[in-house]
């Protein structure tokens, strides 16, 4: 193992050249509204293929590792997340750029995203395979109670009210039913529709929902002003204090990582599940004080989110090289050019000399990106934020564009465009009368994977759903599910019975 | 002065040349305008599929023997059907094929009644290589051979994993369960590498993917049969035992047969251009680099067939159909 880890850093030396331009490149791609990662890797796949084997695989991790922060400079500057992955950086950072921070926002994102990513990428080197044996331990309820961490966050985000929160979180569930049933393949509610096959196009409701509501409020609101009039702290100044503030939430920063690394080595669980896992739980252990931030611009919640997302990279190629199990659709690319090349993937990758070189090339190659991440991330944040203070009146085009070419990157249908502008109208008016677009996101997106292992858990129970409560695995998960939900309530409530014994009226209300 | 007009001139004769270029070329195609310069290969499956690997592992050799370039598109979803609706709405002149599944495909087309015929609409030109299907156990399973899996599924539900529901796998352990009296507990995925790692987490006791898949990362599994009439890549499978001739049963031949197809309307107007698809086609999995290629996705050279349009359509797609017509009820019954 020793001598592949020497190999795989020596491999790496010969092919780190391409480390930079794939970061680069993919931050760029990252930062355009709708093309997401799987998305970018499938356009530059016959790039990949056309490389040496560990030229292409390290290649495309920084893609990937690019991407991932790429896509939450559109989040946070215009509210229109690069991909659903990015749903909770729009949801925190844009609130943060209103109030003038949005150079702050940005320095967050990409000091958390390198924290996570080296955090990922050490998991990755030093425990590949006790991670990809914990991996296994995952089956269909395991995933069905992650996913309800997720869901969870629906009635904790619900500033609105929880029934509004959980009318439009069933709402959302009730859509992302659209398509083909995960189950029986039979086609529900799609009209014929081939753009419908597929489900609900995610990228183009979570661009309407969030994007261009924002849009429409912003016309509401006259288009004279400008979004952000004072910015606090402005260019690279306000980029390093963001960077700076980030290390000032370590518990956030390791349990986001640790969340990232976990549900990334999942398969079939994916980097969108990490984020809003991450979110809930930052929200669950957040105090009072830091609880009424979210939604609004919270520190916490922006750095949970963007952490894990990048934690998750580290995680998710665990399985492709332990396992030869790709754990996200990026990874399925990497393990395409693996194949390609005819490397041995699975636990013989590591056995042969060449397989491991090439695996902890790609493993080390994390470190280089992490490092560029900061470098160019940076770079990137200290110009990209400005577009913050353009005028509304110039904005409006402007987001307009790149919500509508978001909308269409992905599949490349003018439905996908008009299904934008529905979910913007939706939104808008969930927005004007206080429901909640987040909670009905949060259905949309996790309802098909909470549907599928709901499902499945059933059948392999027999139709019955004992398999919730009977392995030590979903119990675990249930527990600690109860504890983020019920702990602090819990122990607030005990607080305040203890205060009312010793008499103290006034911490009891608190 | 004269700089100017010596660039003027030199302007002028460029954009004289890059006509006649232009001009020469463009008579040249009208002349014989097929293949395009580009052409499009609309694949039915996801990037991360084995059979995207295969089509472009063979685009690079055949696009040289055919005398174009390829771009590809991943159109998937609903078992191919995206694919195949998109496909059905682009230019019908040659310049964009289809790769798909074609036994997979037959099914969604037969289960999800389109509104396009396939007769009508689709024309198989040639398939480029067979991935049998592969039944398969995890390392220290109990189960040693398919005979103990169906012992096993005669006194009690055995848990197995397949692609998706509406999958000619599916018709075939039905058609084996009626047969033998067994009953599996049939979980339908998404994709092979779910069912890898329920199968190596020991969640499921059977999965039921291609041998393709095992190649690609299914390390920790062993094969146990091969649905197929006889075994044809016994190095790939540990020479597993072919199903029916361990059984005993008489069932349907489960491979993913990766086909390139054409609309039926540039078929009938141009019956030399689609001979001319097959026939590059014959060249390239000929040529060591497809062999080489395919061999690293999993694909044994003497798997790699080109059959003709009758055969795709006669062994393949009405085979399929016949098994449907008799047990495609399954699939609307929702039950095992």
């Amino acid at each position: 193992m020793m001598n592949g880890a020497y190999d795989g850093l020596l491999m790496l030396l010969g092919v780190m050249w391409v480390v930079p331009i794939g970061v680069f490149i993919g931050m760029t791609f990252g930062a355009v509204p709708g093309l997401n990662k799987s998305g970018m890797l499938a356009i530059l796949l016959p790039v990949l293929l056309a490389m040496s084997p560990e030229m292409g695989l390290v290649f495309a991790m920084s893609l990937y590792a690019g991407g991932e922060v790429g896509n939450a400079f559109p989040a946070v500057v215009l509210n229109i997340p690069g991909d659903a992955s990015a749903a909770v950086t729009a949801l925190e950072g844009y609130q943060m750029t209103l109030r003038g921070d949005g150079a702050k926002a940005l320095g967050m994102c990409v000091m958390g995203s390198t924290i996570g990513a080296v955090l990922g990428g050490l998991a990755s080197l030093v425990a590949a395979p006790t991670l990809g044996a914990i991996a296994l331990r995952f089956s269909y309820p395991e995933i069905c109670i992650i996913v309800l961490f997720g869901l969870a966050a629906i009635a904790q985000v619900s500033s609105g009210g929880l029934a509004k929160g959980l009318m439009m979180g069933f709402a959302g569930m009730l859509l992302s039913t659209t398509g083909t049933d995960p189950m029986w393949g039979t086609f529900r509610g799609t009209f014929d529709l081939v753009y419908l096959f597929d489900g609900l196009p995610i990228i183009p409701c979570l661009i309407g929902l969030l994007g261009f509501s924002e849009l429409l409020k912003m016309i509401e609101g006259g288009i004279t002003v400008n979004r952000v009039s004072q910015a606090r702290e402005v260019g690279l100044k306000g980029v390093l204090a963001g960077m700076r503030e980030t290390f000032r939430y370590p518990f956030d920063l390791l349990r986001s990582s640790l969340t990232g690394i976990i549900i990334g080595i999942v398969p079939g669980a994916g980097g969108t599940v990490s984020t809003f896992l991450s979110y809930q739980q930052a929200l669950s252990w957040a105090s009072p004080e830091a609880k009424k931030q979210f939604g609004k611009g919270s520190p916490n919640g922006l750095i949970a989110g963007d952490t894990a997302n990048n934690a998750d990279v580290g995680g998710s190629i665990v399985p492709l090289i332990t396992l030869g199990i790709p754990g996200s659709s990026a990874a399925a690319v990497l393990l395409v050019i693996m194949a390609y090349h005819g490397l041995e993937v699975g636990p013989r990758l590591l056995s042969t000399a060449e397989g491991a070189s090439v695996a902890y090339a790609i493993i080390w190659s994390q470190f280089v990106s992490a490092g560029l991440l900061v470098v160019m991330g940076g770079l990137l944040a200290t110009f990209a934020y400005r577009l913050a203070f353009l005028p509304v009146n110039t904005m409006v085009p402007v987001i307009m564009v790149a919500a509508l070419i978001g909308s269409f990157s992905q599949n490349q249908y003018i439905f996908d465009m008009g299904v934008m502008v529905l979910f913007g109208i939706i939104g808008f008016f969930m927005k004007s009368y206080g429901y909640p677009p987040i909670a009905l996101l949060l259905g949309i997106i996790l309802g098909p994977m909470f549907e599928e292992n709901l499902l499945r858990t059933l059948r392999l129970g027999g139709g019955t759903p004992e398999l919730f409560f009977e392995r030590p695995l979903t119990l675990f998960l249930w527990l600690l599910l109860f504890l983020t939900l019920g702990a602090r309530p819990a122990l607030q409530l005990l607080r305040n019975y203890r205060n009312r014994r010793i008499g103290d009226p006034v911490k009891a209300q608190q | 002065m004269i700089a100017k007009s010596l660039a003027c001139s030199l302007a002028g004769s460029l954009a004289a040349f890059a006509a006649t270029v232009s001009l020469t070329a463009g008579a040249a195609f009208a002349a014989d305008n097929w293949p395009p310069p580009q052409m499009t290969i609309v694949v039915s499956h996801d990037v991360g599929s084995s059979h995207n690997a295969q089509t472009r592992a063979l685009g690079e050799v055949w696009a040289e023997k055919l005398g174009t370039k390829f771009i590809y598109e991943n159109r998937d979803g609903a078992s191919g059907r995206v694919g195949y609706d998109y496909f059905l709405g682009q230019k019908k002149d040659g310049s964009v094929i289809l790769s798909s599944n074609l036994g997979s495909s037959s099914i969604m087309y037969i289960q999800q009644k389109p509104r396009w015929k396939y007769e009508e609409a689709i024309y198989p030109v040639g398939s480029f290589g067979i991935d049998p299907g592969a039944i398969f156990v995890k390392d220290d399973s109990p189960f040693k051979s398919m005979t103990d899996i169906i012992e096993t599924a005669k006194k009690r539900p055995v848990t197995m994993g397949i692609s998706y529901w509406a999958s000619p796998e599916n018709l075939q352990i039905h058609q084996a369960m009626e047969q033998t009296g067994a009953k599996f507990e049939i979980i339908p995925h998404s994709n092979s590498g779910e069912i890898t790692t329920q199968v190596l987490g020991g969640h499921l006791e059977v999965g039921y993917s291609k041998v393709g898949t095992f190649t690609r990362g299914g390390n920790g599994l062993r094969i146990i049969s091969v649905p197929m009439p006889t075994n044809p890549v016994p190095g790939l499978t540990s020479n597993a035992p072919a199903f029916d001739k361990e059984i005993g049963t008489d069932t349907l031949p489960i491979a993913s047969y990766r086909g390139i197809l054409v609309h039926k309307a540039f078929a009938d107007a141009h019956p030399d251009r689609v001979q001319k698809l097959h026939d590059t086609l014959t060249e390239a999995l000929k040529d060591p680099r497809v062999i080489e290629a395919m061999k690293k996705t999993g694909v044994d050279e003497k798997l790699l067939v080109n059959m003709t349009h009758d055969q795709i359509m006669k062994d393949v797609i009405q085979a399929h159909w016949d098994a449907f017509a008799k047990y495609g009820s399954i699939y609307d019954k929702k039950t095992n």
